[in-house]
């Protein structure tokens, strides 16, 4: 019990932009690669937390998740040239199969984790992770880390780009357990949009705006 | 004496000049500086400003990356006190450091 209550604490999904807002704050986040396409629409009524719609498609397997996605800010370290945060992330919904003999095949399901992450203005660095559980129709637990480093250090209103790298582990992959994406990011006023190509072909495209 | 004069009235002039400059963040009416921390990502600081334009007494707001500052404008006779200003910049996701008020003209 004690292992179950560790697991779920410490597996999330980050989606490399902020899951908590300022309050008042709307952030859309759509999230595509090789086995997912996810949308996440936020709202966050206070500094802490938010709350909102996730939806989540998985092409491979043929299913797809819908419900109510809760963030919640644990803590925010503030420093003069830099800033850590970390967080806990939890949705409840449904999961749809596709996938014969599960065909319409509806079940209760959702997920939980933890994110963190770090950076100043020359350096970036991430760790996510997502416990995913939904009976019969779908069960994975994922974790990525990042490391990025920007080329210039852009101003206020400056268009900005950072190199990453993003290192994915998916134990129940057999072939594909660590994949490794060198991928870039760009950002500008509220507009966020990252791409990359793994070392196995497959393809990140992230878009992130906020409202 | 002359060449004097004119290498005085020079230095005169410069060192007016480099106490303006010194004072230029202040020479504006209706101006605050804020001292900020954690302020490293320009995507993050947007909430700066969507936080600080919902507040009618706010005019603009200049964000500083560079130094961790912003600048708030606030519209004529209008103000906010430090209080407000510290919940405000949390809000945002930051923390203050100090709250430098320029002197009223």
């Amino acid at each position: 019990m004690k292992y179950f209550f560790f697991i779920l604490i410490f597996s999330s999904f980050q989606t490399h932009a902020r899951p908590v807002s300022y309050p008042g704050g709307v952030t859309l986040m759509q999230m595509n690669d090789n086995d997912f396409s996810n949308l996440h629409l936020h709202y966050s009524p206070k500094i802490n937390y938010s709350i909102g719609l996730k939806i989540e498609n998985n092409r491979i397997d043929k299913w797809t998740f819908a419900g109510i996605q809760y963030n919640n800010l644990l803590k925010r370290i503030n420093k003069k040239k830099s800033q850590a945060n970390f967080y806990l992330k939890s949705a409840i919904g449904s999961a749809l199969s596709d996938e014969h003999p599960f065909s319409s095949h509806q079940v209760p399901a959702g997920f939980i984790g933890f994110a963190a992450d770090w950076e100043d203005r020359r350096f970036f660095t991430s760790y996510e992770n997502k416990s995913f559980y939904s009976s019969d129709v779908a069960k994975y637990f994922q974790q990525k880390v990042r490391f990025g480093i920007a080329p210039y250090i852009g101003n206020y209103g400056d268009l900005h780009t950072w190199f990453m790298v993003q290192i994915e582990h998916n134990p129940k992959k057999q072939n594909e357990e660590l994949n490794v994406t060198p991928l870039l990011r760009f950002f500008k006023d509220v507009y966020l949009l990252e791409s990359g190509v793994s070392f196995d072909g497959e393809i990140i495209f992230n878009v992130v705006v906020r409202f | 004496m002359r060449r004097i004069c004119l290498t005085l009235a020079f230095c005169a002039f410069s060192m007016s000049g480099f106490s303006d400059s010194g004072n230029l963040e202040c020479s504006k009416k209706n101006l605050v500086n804020v001292e900020v921390n954690g302020m490293v990502c320009d995507f993050c600081a947007r909430a700066l400003e969507k936080v600080f334009s919902k507040k009618q007494e706010v005019a603009t707001i200049d964000v500083d990356l560079d130094n961790g500052k912003i600048s708030i404008n606030f519209n004529d006779g209008a103000n906010l006190e430090d209080s407000i200003i510290q919940k405000l910049v949390t809000n945002s996701g930051y923390d203050v450091v100090k709250i430098n008020r320029c002197e009223r003209g």
